[in-house]
């Protein structure tokens, strides 16, 4: 009984174990690390991500109304929904972190529902820690929507980490 | 029409008055939700700015320890331009906040906002830093952070509302609104209240006003009829007394025609004055039942008997049948029952040219009947509603064939009813009438019977009792001197209360008959007055009569009050005096 649980298992991560090296590794400066439930990785159990492959996402640019900005923005970055594809993600909740170490749960779902933008350019410019970047998380809405403020929580800037729970 | 109209603005008055205070209700709790969203809001948005001060202070300090750890070596330039964007993206975000546009924050913010500006080129750009520069940088950044705790423990430590002030005017407009729009509604309502009230008490002031006129008319009412009363039957007495004394003098034929006619035209003279006073009493609520037994056949025959002679001059049958299986002795007031049979009778024989009157006694159920039944034209339907009506005749044309003032049937209906009975018709034309009167039964028993047989046939001796009389009309002392003079006794007269009593004061008198209503002094206080000089001088008491048109009961109480011994009912007649004295005989009492 216990040796072919055993036997299942071993079966099973190597199964597992042999997509989880598909990612490559960053060559620049790590923006951007994701762990949990994925389905690939490419540090120590981890999806860590630079610059250049993030560009090579779903990138899209968008001209939007935020609540904590006046008038409209234009931001540009790769869809969350992008990202959690690359990585295998269908379901569940992620823990998105700041550098600050704030952490707010996204539903899986909103990535969709919401075309939420991983924003890395804001008006033509590169965000930086001081202008909410490296990735500030934008649910694009009108400024009606703006105006009542559904997702301050969920609009992370300075994001460093997501971690996926099922 | 108008009392309608008003009725519905009444309603619809109440009805905005609901609508008003659904709309309070209304009010008051959306304001109550719009502050408590509002202190809601004003919570978070304190502890959204809280968190972004302190994260703002933290990274200041963050950054200085930064300097410290890149000065001895453990960290590289570009954690320091890390921690620098940090502190930056801090700034950033406190100058977003309004929370913040306050002049306290501002002053500090903008000395944070130059650091950075100024620092910006060192420590971000520049590829190192020198220690002095370290040195320098870090103490402008303790100094930053100190002031800005500063100025966050004095902002939130003193609890200055206009600092945290955080809503923007919009919501500052509809609580104002809300507020205007709350006032008015609560001083519209208060202002329906008070109309109402007024209403109301208006209402109430004119019920009381409506009612106090509604008891003085039927005080003036009474008084009337008291007035009245009193001021026709004292002639009316005059009349009749002098007529019944005449009649029983010897007279030649001229003059007996003569005295009937004045007898009976005085009788329809007093009848009709007592209907119209009967039916003053009725509507000022007077009218009293006085229930005494009789003897049925008796009484029925009496009342006959005096329509007789019309019956047969007009050439009418007039019969009675009495039936007999009627207990013999029943209960009623009698002189009432005589008074609805006389109009009834009366009426039959008036309106009825060939054949009869036929009056029937009957027994019922717990009741006992007369019926008048006439073989007249008999009354139309439309007509027989009316005639019990006051003043109503079946035919009231001026040319109408019978007089009569019209409520004799009223008054009858009336004393029947007050009997407990009922008074109805039935007829048709053509087919006579039959007035039915049904009264409940109410057996007396034999003493009651024996107690009234005794009557006296001759005038009683009294040839050893002194008599006063006092009353101020000299026609009604000769009268009642006249129906004395058969009894022997000794009269005095007196025309005043004060004449009698000056009078019993210098003799005295075995019975005193005491007019009620005379001048200076009236006969309760001379009764009264002579009662007290009786007392005092120890004198037998005198037995003093009442005698008076006014014997409603509250006056008879008066009399008794006033130690009156009984009540003798004007117009006098010779036979109730003559019964009333006969109690009091000698010869009797002992």
């Amino acid at each position: 009984m216990i040796s072919r649980v055993f036997c299942f298992v071993a079966f099973l991560s190597v199964v597992l174990a042999a997509p989880l090296h598909a990612l490559e590794a960053p060559k620049n400066t790590p923006v951007l690390t994701v762990s949990g439930a994925i389905s690939t990785s490419n540090t120590n159990g981890a999806a860590v991500f630079d610059r250049d492959m993030l560009r090579a996402l779903d990138w899209r640019q968008v001209t939007t109304y935020t609540s904590f900005t006046e008038g409209a923005q234009d931001f540009a970055g790769p869809t969350l929904a992008s990202l959690l594809k690359a990585l295998g993600v269908e379901g569940g909740t992620l823990r998105a972190t700041a550098v600050n170490d704030y952490t707010i749960t996204i539903p899986v779902e909103h990535a969709e529902r919401h075309d939420v933008i991983l924003a890395m350019e804001h008006n033509g410019q590169t965000m930086r820690l001081r202008d909410k970047g490296p990735i500030w998380v934008v649910y694009p809405l009108s400024e009606s929507q703006a105006a009542r403020r559904p997702f301050d929580g969920e609009m992370v800037w300075q994001l460093v980490r997501i971690e996926v729970v099922e | 029409m108008s009392r309608f109209f008003k009725i519905e603005l009444r309603a619809l008055r109440a009805l905005l008055a609901i609508c008003l205070a659904a709309g309070l209700v209304f009010a008051l709790f959306s304001n109550e939700r719009a502050q408590s969203e509002a202190r809601s809001l004003a919570l978070f948005e304190t502890s959204t700015l809280s968190w972004k001060i302190s994260e703002l202070i933290f990274e200041t300090q963050r950054l200085a320890t930064g300097l410290d750890e890149y000065a001895l070596g453990n960290i590289e330039k570009s954690d320091v331009e890390l921690r620098f964007d940090l502190m930056w993206s801090r700034y950033a975000v406190a100058m977003e906040s309004e929370a913040t546009q306050s002049e306290k924050f501002q002053r500090v913010l903008v000395l944070v906002g130059a650091f950075l500006n100024e620092e910006e080129a060192l420590l971000y750009n520049a590829p190192d830093i020198s220690m002095a520069d370290i040195d320098r940088i870090s103490a402008r950044l303790d100094e930053l952070a100190r002031m800005i705790r500063v100025t966050w423990v004095d902002v939130f430590a003193g609890r200055h509302e206009q600092d945290r002030l955080l809503t923007p005017s919009e919501q500052d407009r509809l609580a104002d609104q809300n507020r205007a729009i709350m006032i008015a509604l609560i001083l519209l309502l208060m202002c329906y209240v008070l109309a109402e009230v007024y209403n109301a008490s208006e209402g109430q002031r004119r019920e009381r006003r409506l009612r106090q006129a509604a008891a003085d008319a039927n005080e003036a009412k009474s008084r009337f009829l008291a007035n009245v009363s009193h001021e026709i039957r004292t002639p009316l007495n005059g009349i009749l007394g002098m007529a019944s004394e005449l009649s029983a003098t010897s007279l030649t034929e001229e003059q007996s025609k003569c005295l009937r006619v004045l007898e009976d035209s005085g009788g329809i003279l007093l009848s009709t004055i007592n209907d119209v006073l009967d039916l003053a009493r009725v509507e000022a609520g007077q009218f009293d039942i006085l229930i005494k037994p009789m003897v049925v056949r008796d009484v029925v025959e009496a009342a006959l008997e005096l329509y007789a002679p019309t019956a047969r001059e007009k050439g009418l049958s007039l019969d009675l049948i009495i039936d007999d299986a009627l207990p013999p002795f029943l209960k009623a007031d009698i002189r009432r029952l005589r008074q609805v049979l006389h109009n009834l009778v009366a009426n039959a024989l008036k309106f009825t040219e060939t054949g009869g009157v036929l009056v029937q006694v009957r027994l019922g159920v717990d009741t006992w009947t007369i019926s008048v039944k006439d073989s007249g034209p008999g009354i139309p339907l439309e007509a027989q509603t009316r005639i019990f009506e006051p003043f109503g005749q079946a035919d009231n044309s001026a040319t109408r064939a019978h007089g009569g003032t019209g409520l004799g049937l009223t008054i009858s209906r009336q004393i029947c009813e007050a009997m407990g009975g009922t008074l109805t018709l039935e007829s048709a034309p053509g087919e006579g009438a039959c007035f039915l009167v049904s009264l409940p039964l109410k057996i007396a028993s034999i003493d009651e019977i024996s107690q009234k047989q005794a009557k006296p046939k001759s005038p009683p001796d009294l040839s050893s009792l002194t008599l006063l009389v006092a009353d101020d009309n000299d026609t009604n002392r000769t009268i009642i001197g006249r129906f004395l003079a058969a009894t022997g006794a000794r009269v005095d007269y007196a025309d005043t209360g004060l004449a009698a009593l000056d009078a019993a004061k210098a003799k005295r008198f075995d019975i005193i008959l005491m007019d009620i209503q005379m001048p200076e002094m009236d006969g309760v206080a001379a009764s009264q007055a002579i009662r007290a000089f009786q007392a005092g001088a120890g004198q037998a008491r005198s037995h003093i009569i009442a005698v008076t048109a006014n014997v409603l009961p509250h006056q008879v109480e008066e009399y008794i009050a006033a130690d009156m011994d009984e009540v003798l009912p004007k117009p006098v007649s010779k036979p109730a005096l003559m019964a009333l004295l006969d109690g009091l005989s000698p010869a009797k009492a002992a």
